[in-house]
Order: C-alpha cells, then sequence, then structure tokens
C-alpha cells in the first residue's frame, strides 16, 4: 500500500505564499501529474513530499505513515531532477549503487539490482561509463532508473524531460510511462507541459497561484474542465461573451451571445457551474470540433485572417462579428479557407461549455495560442 | 595572424620575466669561482656538496612544519569553510571576515600580534609559546587554515545543491552526504588549500621570526640570516635544491589531477 497523501499543504515565504493549502491524495500505482504556469507552486509541492521543504501548514502521508517531519533520507521516495543530478565522480553503475549502498544491500544482490535497473532504462552496458560520458537522455535514464532501483514507495519527478529536445521527450515519456506502468510504482510528476502531462498521466491537477484548481483524468480535464482557466490552460480554447436567456432543464441552456450581431446559442450537458437566467456567462468552443457550414448549429460567421499548417491540420485564425479573436483547427485535406473570406462556422450543443465570467476569459483567446498543441 | 603572433611574443616576455631569476640562481650554483659570477667561467658540483648540515637541518624542519600546519588547516579549515559556506546564522558575514583576515593583513602583523600575544601569555602566567617549536606550529595554522578556508568557500559555491538533495532523497544521512558526495566533490578546492597553505608555511618569514627558537631556524630563517653575511654559492645550492623540489611537487600534482585544476580548484570540477 503506497497511498500518497497531502493534507492541507501550504508554504508561505515571508509574505508571499508558495502554496496555499493543497489536498491531493494518490492512490497506489497512480500516475499524477501537477500541471500549472510557472511559479504556481508545483516544484515546492513536490519538494514538500521529498522532504527538501517543511511545510508551514497541513501533513503528508506516504504508504499511510506520517512523514511530515521526517528526514529526506527516511521517506522512502525516489526523485529525478530537472538537470539530472548525477554524482560525477561516479560511474553510472555506482549512481544507481548509491541508493542501495547506503541501505546496506548485500553486494551479490546490489549488483544484480543495479544491473536490472540499467538494463530497465535500456543502458545495459553503460555501466562502467562516467556521467560526463553520457547523453542528456541517457542521464536522465541513469537518473530513473537510480530512483527506481530502490523500490521507493513514491517515485517523484520534477520537469524531468524538460532540458530535452522534442523527439528525446517523447520517447522517455513512452519510457516512464511503461517504467512506471511496468513496476506499478506511486508517481507524482511535475511538468508545465501540457501535452506531457495529458500523455502520461492517470489524473492531472492544475495549479495555480499555489491551489489546485481542478483535478481530473486528461479526457474529463480537456472535455468539461471546471474553470475557465482550465480550459484555457489545457488545450485551445473559444471564448465569446453571452447572458443566459433560458434554462429549460439543468442541462440545457439557452444563451444571446453579446455583440453587434445577437446571436442565439443552445448549450447541452453538464456545465461547471449552474447559472442563471440574465446572467452573463463565457461561452467556449474547442477550435477542433467545429463544424463547417450554413446548415451547422450554434452559428457564427468568422473573418479569415490567417492559416497556419500543422501537419495534419490547419489551424485558421480570425475574428467573429464583435472582433473576438476565434481559432478553428480543420482537418488537412479537405478545404482550406482563403485569408479574407468570411467561413460559416457553428458548434453542437454538446460542445458548446459555460464558465463563470470572470477576468479570466477576458484575454482568453489570445492567451490560447501561447499554450502548445493539445495531445 | 599577427595577434596571435604577438600573443606568443607576450608569453614569452612573461615566461623570462618570471623563470629567469631561477635560471640564474640555478646557473650560478654550478659556478666554480670564489665569488658570484653569471654566466660562470667554469662548472662544478662542489657547492651541493658544501651545503652544511644546518641547511638540511632547517630544511627538514620547514618541511615538517609545512606539513603540521597543512595537515592541521585541512583537517580543521574544510568544515570551517563547508559551515561558512552553507550555513545560514547571525554573524556569518562578520565570522567568515575574520577567519579570511590573515589573507588580508601582512604575515609581518600577524607575526608581531602572535609574539605580543605571547608576551602577554607570559606575563599573566609564566610560560608562553613563543620560542618552541610548538608555538611555530600555532602560528603558522593561524597564517595557513584561511587558505583552506577559502578555496572549501569557492568550491562550495560551485556544488550542485541538487546533488546533496539526490544522495538525500536516495537515502543518505547528512553525514554520508557528506563522505559519498560533498567531499568527493570539493576535493580538487581541498586539495589546492592545502598545496597553498604548505606553500605559505614553508615560504613563510616574519611568523618564524618572531615565533621560532633560535637554534632551531626554518630554512627561510636560515637563508636569511645567511645572506646576511655572505651571498655564497652554496646558497645558490640549497635554493636549486628547493626549486627542484617544487617542480617535483608541481610534476606530481600534474600527474596525479592536474595543475589547472589545483589552482582553480571548484570552478568547474568536472
Ligand atoms: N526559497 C524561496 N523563497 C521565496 N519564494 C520562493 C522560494 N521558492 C519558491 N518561491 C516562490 O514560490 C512560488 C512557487 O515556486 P515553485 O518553484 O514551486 O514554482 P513552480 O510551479 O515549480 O514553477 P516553475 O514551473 O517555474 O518551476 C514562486 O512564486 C516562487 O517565486
Ligand atoms: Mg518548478
Amino acid at each position: 500500500m503506497s497511498r500518497v497523501e497531502l493534507n492541507g499543504i501550504s508554504k508561505s515565504y515571508g509574505t508571499t505564499a508558495a502554496v496555499r493549502g493543497v489536498d491531493l491524495a494518490v492512490s497506489d500505482g497512480e500516475f499524477v501529474t501537477l500541471l500549472g504556469a510557472s511559479g504556481c507552486g508545483k516544484t515546492t509541492c513536490l519538494r514538500m513530499v521529498a522532504g527538501f521543504i517543511a511545510p508551514s501548514a497541513g501533513s503528508i502521508l506516504i504508504g499511510g505513515r506520517d512523514v511530515t517531519r521526517l528526514a529526506p533520507n527516511r521517506r522512502d521516495t525516489g526523485m529525478v531532477f530537472q538537470h539530472y543530478a548525477l554524482f560525477p565522480h561516479m560511474t553510472v553503475a555506482e549512481n544507481v549503487a548509491f541508493g542501495l549502498k547506503v541501505r546496506r544491500v548485500g553486494a551479490a544482490e546490489a549488483h544484480r539490482r543495479v544491473a536490472g535497473a540499467l538494463e530497465l532504462v535500456r543502458l545495459g552496458d553503460y555501466g562502467g561509463r562516467f556521467p560526463a560520458q553520457l547523453s542528456g537522455g541517457q542521464r536522465q535514464r541513469v537518473a530513473l532508473a537510480r530512483a527506481i532501483v530502490i523500490e521507493p514507495t513514491a517515485l517523484l519527478l520534477d520537469e524531468p524531460l524538460s532540458a530535452l529536445d522534442s523527439r528525446l521527450r517523447e520517447e522517455l515519456q513512452l519510457e516512464i510511462k511503461r517504467i512506471q506502468q511496468g513496476l506499478g510504482i506511486t508517481t507524482i510528476f511535475v511538468t508545465h507541459d501540457q501535452s506531457e502531462a495529458l500523455t502520461l498521466s492517470d489524473r492531472v491537477a492544475v495549479m495555480r497561484d499555489g491551489l489546485i484548481e481542478q483535478i481530473d483524468s486528461p479526457a474529463a480535464l480537456y472535455r468539461r474542465p471546471a474553470t475557465s482557466y482550465v480550459a484555457r490552460f489545457v488545450g485551445r480554447m473559444n471564448f465569446l461573451d453571452a447572458v443566459v436567456t433560458a434554462r429549460s432543464s439543468q442541462e440545457q441552456y439557452e444563451l444571446r451571445l453579446e455583440g453587434p450581431d445577437p446571436q442565439v446559442f443552445h448549450a447541452l450537458g453538464r456545465q461547471s457551474a449552474a447559472f442563471v437566467p440574465g446572467e452573463r456567462v463565457a461561452v467556449a468552443m474547442r477550435p477542433e470540433l467545429v463544424q463547417l457550414g450554413s446548415e451547422a448549429p450554434n452559428r457564427l460567421r468568422m473573418s479569415v485572417e490567417k492559416a497556419a499548417f500543422l501537419g495534419s491540420r490547419w489551424l485558421i485564425h480570425g475574428r467573429a462579428g464583435g472582433g473576438t479573436a476565434i481559432f478553428v483547427e480543420l482537418p488537412d485535406g479537405g478545404p482550406i479557407p482563403s485569408v479574407g473570406s468570411a467561413l460559416d462556422i457553428g458548434w453542437r450543443a454538446e460542445d458548446v461549455l459555460l464558465f463563470r465570467h470572470d477576468d479570466d476569459t477576458r484575454s482568453a483567446s489570445a492567451g490560447a495560442i501561447l499554450q502548445g498543441e493539445p495531445a | 595572424m599577427i595577434g596571435r603572433l604577438a600573443l606568443r611574443l607576450a608569453v614569452a616576455a612573461v615566461l623570462l620575466f618570471l623563470l629567469a631569476p631561477l635560471v640564474v640562481v640555478v646557473v650560478a650554483s654550478f659556478s666554480d669561482g670564489p665569488v658570484m659570477a653569471f654566466p660562470p667561467a667554469s662548472y662544478t658540483t662542489r657547492w651541493y656538496a658544501a651545503i652544511s648540515d644546518e641547511f638540511w637541518q632547517a630544511a627538514w624542519r620547514s618541511s615538517v612544519l609545512a606539513t603540521v600546519s597543512m595537515v592541521v588547516a585541512v583537517v580543521v579549515g574544510t568544515p570551517a569553510g563547508i559551515t561558512l559556506a552553507r550555513g545560514e546564522f547571525r554573524g556569518k558575514a562578520a565570522i567568515s571576515a575574520f577567519c579570511l583576515s590573515p589573507l588580508m593583513v601582512p604575515a609581518l602583523v600577524l607575526a608581531v600580534a602572535s609574539y605580543q600575544l605571547s608576551v602577554v601569555m607570559f606575563d599573566l602566567t609564566g610560560t608562553t609559546y613563543a620560542g618552541s617549536f610548538g608555538g611555530l606550529v600555532l602560528g603558522h595554522i593561524a597564517l595557513t587554515i584561511p587558505f583552506v578556508i577559502r578555496a572549501v568557500i569557492v568550491g562550495h559555491t560551485h556544488l550542485d545543491a541538487s546533488l546533496e538533495e539526490a544522495a538525500r532523497g536516495l537515502g543518505a544521512g547528512p553525514f554520508q552526504t557528506l563522505r559519498l558526495v560533498t567531499l568527493p566533490q570539493l576535493g580538487p578546492s581541498i586539495l589546492s588549500g592545502g598545496v597553498f597553505a604548505f606553500a605559505a608555511s614553508f615560504e613563510d618569514l616574519p611568523i618564524s621570526l618572531f615565533l621560532g627558537g633560535g637554534d632551531a631556524p626554518t630554512l627561510p630563517v636560515q637563508i636569511y640570516s645567511t645572506v646576511e653575511f655572505n651571498l655564497g654559492a652554496d646558497l645558490m645550492a640549497i635554493s636549486s635544491v628547493i626549486i627542484a623540489a617544487s617542480f617535483a611537487v608541481l610534476f606530481i600534482l600534474e600527474r596525479v589531477v592536474g595543475v589547472e585544476k589545483v589552482i582553480n580548484a571548484g570552478k568547474g570540477a568536472h
């Protein structure tokens, strides 16, 4: 049993609060990612679990044991650092053996386990090399082997792939997932790369300003974000301002878009909150769920300003009637609208999401383009 | 092209400037004449045979003194340096400045101060350290510790803090982490501090003059007092022996760790 639990964990530095009461339960063998913008407190959280930072408040349980006041070497975690942190004066094999040595594991067993761990990260022949003689990807594999060879209760990784180029990163993502699943090891992974988070995780916790904004499976996070912040942070999202005109059931809304040509929109499905007629809301639609043509439901007309080729699809960038920026994604091979033309677009009612109207949504669409590609 | 040539000429000029005195000393030590002549009219090795026992004894005394000072400086200075580099405590800057102050003040000041302290101690207790080998060792430790502390502090600033965290995370206690990760990383810095400590002690004149016993001089004191009376070729011979020994030490260091690494210890240990 190797659950990891954070109960009301906070950390303040003087007057600034880095983490403000995080509750998180990672179950046995689960892979949870902390995802969030720079400075939101991901590293602080992870380092509190590892024991390098003492929380200002709250408690941490690893495998049912309260470790809040325990030194890092008593916590039985395996940590992988962004910049590898391999011991430069030791060979690869000695690095991997380090945790076994300080645990006084016998030489024969240590040798066998080191060989096994190096085999697992596909570096069986590299035991005699020094870290300086390895590539970045190989170094991080060694760091991974060193962390898992001690069979820790929890594996902690802080942006382990961010120093690697994108191809290597994808390759190592698969490796980490394969090894983590094979060993069934409880894992907390930190990244600010949303596609990495979606690819790897059983659940993703989106953090913002020292708090977890939403924790859910990658699909749920993507399809039904709990807040406009999450909607914007994970994948691209279009936002339009609207007013609720009618609510015919719990999951059925009629809306009127704000702007020069008021359109009527319908939304169907579970929403992030309950809204009442007359309330201002943010209406959100994924670019890739767009439907084309004058028959499309929840229809808008956009003027096309730019078409960018993304490989398998096109990203069309333009503006709706009120001047709001709109993105739509179209598969390659279909007709691609020319710049300057008008395009009829729409979304199914099931694909229209509603969020509370707050400051987040203001620069939302502009912010969306800064995020990487959705998975 | 021109730039590179100019650079080479400049390097050659500096080398000539630095090495010329050494060459003169070594050549003069082989000069076969009653007075120092350069270049010598003819050559001999008899000055080496003529080096008096006093010189050899003084050289041995200085070597022992420098070795003891270096060992104590390393043993005391390493933990002190690590503490000063890593600790967050009140008065850290002041303590740090105090520990490094012997590097800032001339050795002569240190010597006079140590001597005065020994006089005060004699007045108060009737016994004191000056005039004995033990007193000399104490004075030289004060002289040499800062070299090790400084080297360790500099080396520590170049350490990757996540290495120690990695060790702790893998189950190593604070002491194991120090022994298995921190100290090996600081090795070149400590060695560097030790080499400088040894050299500082071996060549020190003022402290040895003030604190040493008159009947057991260190090599610099012995040379100094000899020079007062004559500048003989045997002096050139013993100087040449020191030069040879220094080159031997440098050669061994170069072979074992690389001189550059020792001199810039810690700057980029790997
Ligand atoms: N030692 C410290 N002293 C003061 N403030 C700190 C300290 N460490 C972190 N912070 C602050 O706490 C907040 C969270 O930092 P943290 O390193 O956890 O962010 P992060 O989510 O890991 O960001 P990134 O993606 O950039 O690594 C930041 O605003 C940071 O400035
Ligand atoms: Mg971070």
